[in-house]
């Protein structure tokens, strides 16, 4: 199993280069020449992360944003407008401690970019199908993840009566935690963690297949069940007017909870007596 | 045993309980006179533990002392009631062989020893009448005349009217002849001829009715005259008896033994001048009365004499009589004191520490060879026999072992010295007892004196070798806790109770041990010192442990989780609340034991953690939620340790 994972570890290297290769080759091959960046908007994140073990192998995971962004008269203030609200669901079956696959239903509320227009549905929904492949690694004291994620996307935008369209949606997230105050992550281990997701998109609307990319640095810290995480992650990506990128400013704050249903403890050593 | 075990079952079988009614004849082993054989006689019995010897008896035993030894006894006689009566026959033959050769099967071998003919005669059970002694040697084949007896009379158990008895010895005659009175008393001229060494003596004795007057000894090869002794107080005694002056003494009722005595001891000339001439006699007499308890015991000795010497009975006033009381009672308390210092071990080891100690083990050890020759004299006091002695012949017999000044030689620090101890003879003025009174009194102080000075020099030098001994246990121990701790200085444990107890608490019992002058309570600090560095000792193995206990149950309270978010594993505290007070009084129980200087509380902070660890073992796998909720971080020290069940 070991080593069939650290197979796919090295295929999945190969791919990111290519892939990465290949998007930014495609981003730069758009009919825009000169590409324009719109102004940098600001963003706040809140996310409460859940993975709940039912069994050896099985999890329940579980994500819950509220996601604010800035007002449109001021691109600066994080949290004028309503974002969204973000709700991921899934079963995580966790082949080793390195190898895992979840897979389930996303239900995302994207909020009316201009409050008050009626031109615009105050909310949409946007439920997703999504999958997700998952390697960790080890290097030194820091752990590397690699992240795949997938998602079948049902997605439209607020303007009033605007259709669904499907697009696919790719990922690729590598994140190093890396211990500050500890040799490796462990419990109550303030950590800083650096990560690079790049996103790619597919579907009949799409002329871009390049969609973002987030570049993230956080800091955190684990303590018993909980994990404490946020810090401040920058995306560029074109928006639905060739030529245009935009950037954001996001901070994110998460808190990730975990509980073993399992209820029997794993002592270290039980057999000593005094 | 077992004949006499013999003999009574087969007295069981004639047993009649009626004296004189029916006599029985016993024939079968049997224990006579120490020998072991076979008899027969007849006797009575009154029952089985009474057995009355009544007519003929007839004994034969026949036993090999060594194994080239045979001794054969042969005896024939009557009782009459239990008691020797009229003739008995004794034949002892006392024979040695020497195996040289087997010729044909036949012994080839040397015969040689004595054989013993007695006739005897007996009335009452005591000796009666003629009595007939041969002697013979055994050369193989040849029997030869040694000794014989030309007169030996009996009378009521004393030899009477005259002695003779002639002994060849390789050519040469010893014989022993003397005219007796009645009870046996030795009277006029004695000639008693005997080998001494290569010489043959001839000791001529008069005797005056028991009395030694006179004796000469000559040498007969030589013709040399050995001793001419007269016994002129004696004479004078007798003198004055005859005239009727005699003044305080008289002839004693009673007779004596052979050695004669009047005012003088064994180590006398007098006294030595007779041991010979007595010795000879007496040798002969245990052979004449070889078979008679009642002057020869089991081991061969005489008991009691048949023949006897007299002596003089003195008087003595009030006074004397009760100093011949009381001066047995002071000599043995005072050889008893002196004996007690000379056996102490201490005393002897340290003998040698100073002069004056050195002078006082001369002093002890020369008085009591100087008390020990007063022994006999001392005996004489005891048993009273003292009054058959003339007293004033006795002082100036023993001047010499009264004297004014008795040197006193030792040797101290390799250099001879010589002191003296003097003593008054004043008393002695006053009385013979009077004198020896007063010498055993100043004796006495002098060894009281001295027996206290031994007493403190003891005392000073035990004190100082207790000091000694107690300061070397000290720095051995000391040394072998300072190389134990030093060892594992890693562990702040060891290092913290050795600095606060060896290095703090010792240094200052040492102090005060160094300061303290007054010997009880250097010792007692010394004592501390010890049972500190006793403590350290004994509890270091477990000081070594509480290290493990803390990491015991720090792994025991955490249990390996794996974080889905990191994807790491780790281990994690289970029941914190729980852990944080257990991290809370232990690092109280810490504190408080790498700070305590008082060693006994050592073994209870080292308790404490242990009963802590030990608690929070048996809470691990108990629900302890209840306890858990109660724990606040305010809670005191004594409300955790109320909480874990620990008070």
């Amino acid at each position: 199993m070991k080593r069939l994972i650290n197979r796919i570890l090295q295929l999945s290297l190969i791919l990111i280069f290519f892939i990465t290769s290949f998007g930014l080759a495609l981003a730069q091959s758009s009919p825009v020449t000169e590409p324009q960046g719109l102004p940098a908007t600001t963003e706040l994140w809140n996310g409460l992360y859940l993975k709940l073990r039912l069994s050896e192998k099985w999890w329940w995971y579980q994500e819950n944003h509220y996601r604010r962004r800035s007002s449109i008269d001021n691109r600066s203030d994080f949290v004028g407008r309503m974002g969204q609200v973000y709700n991921r669901f899934g079963m995580t079956y966790l082949f080793t401690d390195n190898f895992e696959v979840t897979f389930g239903p996303t239900l995302v509320w994207n909020y009316t970019p201009e409050p008050g227009n009626p031109e615009f549905e105050t909310s949409v929904l946007e439920p997703r199908i999504w999958h997700q492949w998952l390697l960790t690694q080890g290097v030194g004291r820091v752990k590397v993840l690699h992240q795949f994620r997938f998602e079948h996307r049902f997605k439209r935008l607020n303007n009033v009566g605007d259709d669904y369209d499907f697009t696919n949606r790719y990922r690729y997230k590598i994140t190093a935690y890396v211990p500050l105050n500890k040799p490796k992550m462990e419990n109550k281990t303030f950590f800083i963690a650096p990560s690079n997701e790049i996103f790619f998109e597919t579907g009949k609307t799409k002329l871009n297949i390049f969609e973002e990319n987030r570049l993230y640095t956080a800091i955190g810290y684990t303590y018993n069940n909980l994990m404490f995480f946020g810090g401040h992650m920058w995306t560029y990506g074109p928006t639905s007017t060739l030529g245009i990128y935009r950037n954001r400013h996001i901070i994110r704050l998460n808190i990730m909870y975990t509980f073993d249903f399992r209820g029997n403890r794993k002592p270290l050593t039980r057999d000593f007596q005094f | 045993m077992k004949f006499s075990r013999c003999f009574l079952v087969l007295a069981l079988l004639y047993s009649n309980d009626i004296w004189g009614q029916e006599k029985k004849i016993y024939s079968g082993a049997y224990s006579w006179r120490g020998f072991e054989g076979k008899a027969d006689f007849e006797f009575y019995s009154f029952d089985k533990d009474s057995v009355v010897l009544d007519g003929d008896f007839k004994f034969q035993s026949k036993k090999l002392p060594q194994k080239d030894e045979l001794l054969k006894v042969l005896v024939e006689g009557a009782y009459d009631r239990n008691k020797k009566a009229q003739k008995w026959n004794y034949l002892t033959e006392d024979y040695k062989v020497t195996i040289r050769d087997v010729k044909d099967l036949e012994l080839v071998a040397d015969l040689s020893g004595t054989l013993i003919e007695l006739r005897a005669n007996y009335e009452e059970g005591v000796p009666s009448g003629n009595w007939v002694y041969e002697e013979y040697s055994v050369d193989g084949p040849r029997k030869v005349r040694r000794a014989f007896s030309d007169q030996l009379l009996f009378k009521k158990g004393d030899l009477s009217e005259k002695l003779e008895i002639q002994f060849r010895n390789n050519g040469r005659a010893e014989f022993i002849r003397g005219k007796l009175l009645e009870n046996g008393v030795m009277d006029g001229e004695w000639v008693i001829v005997y080998k001494e060494g290569d010489k043959l003596i001839s000791e001529v004795r008069n005797y005056l009715n028991g009395f030694l007057i006179g004796m000469v000894k000559r040498d007969l090869k030589t013709d040399q005259l050995i001793m001419d002794k007269v016994y002129f107080e004696t004479i004078d005694k007798l003198n004055l008896l005859d005239q009727g002056k005699n003044t305080g003494f008289r002839v004693a009722d009673r007779v004596f033994n052979l050695d004669y005595r009047d005012g003088f001891l064994s180590d006398s000339e007098e006294a030595i001048s007779q041991n010979a001439g007595n010795q000879f006699i007496k040798e002969f007499l245990s052979k004449l009365l070889k078979f008679e308890s009642s002057y020869v015991n089991a081991a061969g000795q005489l008991i009691d004499y048949p023949m006897h010497t007299r002596r003089m009975v003195y008087e003595f006033n009030r006074t004397q009589q009760r100093l011949i009381e009381t001066i047995p009672g002071s000599y043995k308390s005072l050889i008893s004191k002196i004996e007690t210092y000379l056996g102490d071990d201490s005393f002897v080891l340290n003998k040698n520490s100073s002069e004056s100690m050195a002078y006082a083990y001369q002093i002890h050890s020369d008085l009591e060879n100087r008390l020990k020759g007063l022994e006999e004299l001392v005996k004489l006091l005891e048993t009273k026999d003292i009054q058959y002695h003339d007293v004033s012949l006795l002082e100036k017999s023993l001047e010499n072992k009264f004297q004014k000044e008795i040197p006193i030689n030792f040797t101290y620090g390799g250099e001879s010295v010589s002191r003296s101890l003097s003593f008054s003879k004043e008393e002695f003025s006053k009385g013979f007892f009077r004198g020896l009174d007063s010498w055993l009194t100043q004796i006495s102080e002098l060894i009281d004196q001295q027996q206290d000075l031994v007493d403190e020099s003891l005392f000073v030098i035990r004190q100082d070798s207790e000091l000694l001994d107690l300061e070397k246990q000290i720095a051995q121990k000391s040394e072998a806790t300072r190389n134990l701790y030093q060892e594992d200085f890693a562990n702040e444990y060891i290092k913290a109770v050795y600095e606060q107890l060896y290095t703090q608490t010792l240094q200052k019992l040492t102090g005060d041990f160094a300061k303290e002058q007054e010997f009880d309570k250097k010792k007692a600090i010394g004592q501390n010192i010890l049972d500190l560095l006793s403590i350290l000792i004994s509890n270091y193995p477990e000081l070594l442990e509480l290290d493990s206990y803390s990491q015991q149950v720090d792994e025991l309270y955490q249990e390996e989780v794996f974080n889905p978010f990191t994807y790491s594993r780790y281990n994690q505290r289970i029941k914190p609340k729980l852990y944080d007070a257990y991290e809370r009084l232990l690092e109280y129980y810490q504190t408080q034991l790498m700070q305590e200087r008082n060693s006994k509380q050592l073994s209870v902070w080292i308790q404490k953690i242990q009963t802590l660890s030990s608690k929070m073992v048996s809470l691990v796998d108990q629900d302890t939620k209840s306890i858990e909720r109660s724990i606040n971080k305010r809670a005191t020290i004594s409300k955790l340790e109320q909480l874990l069940g620990l008070q």
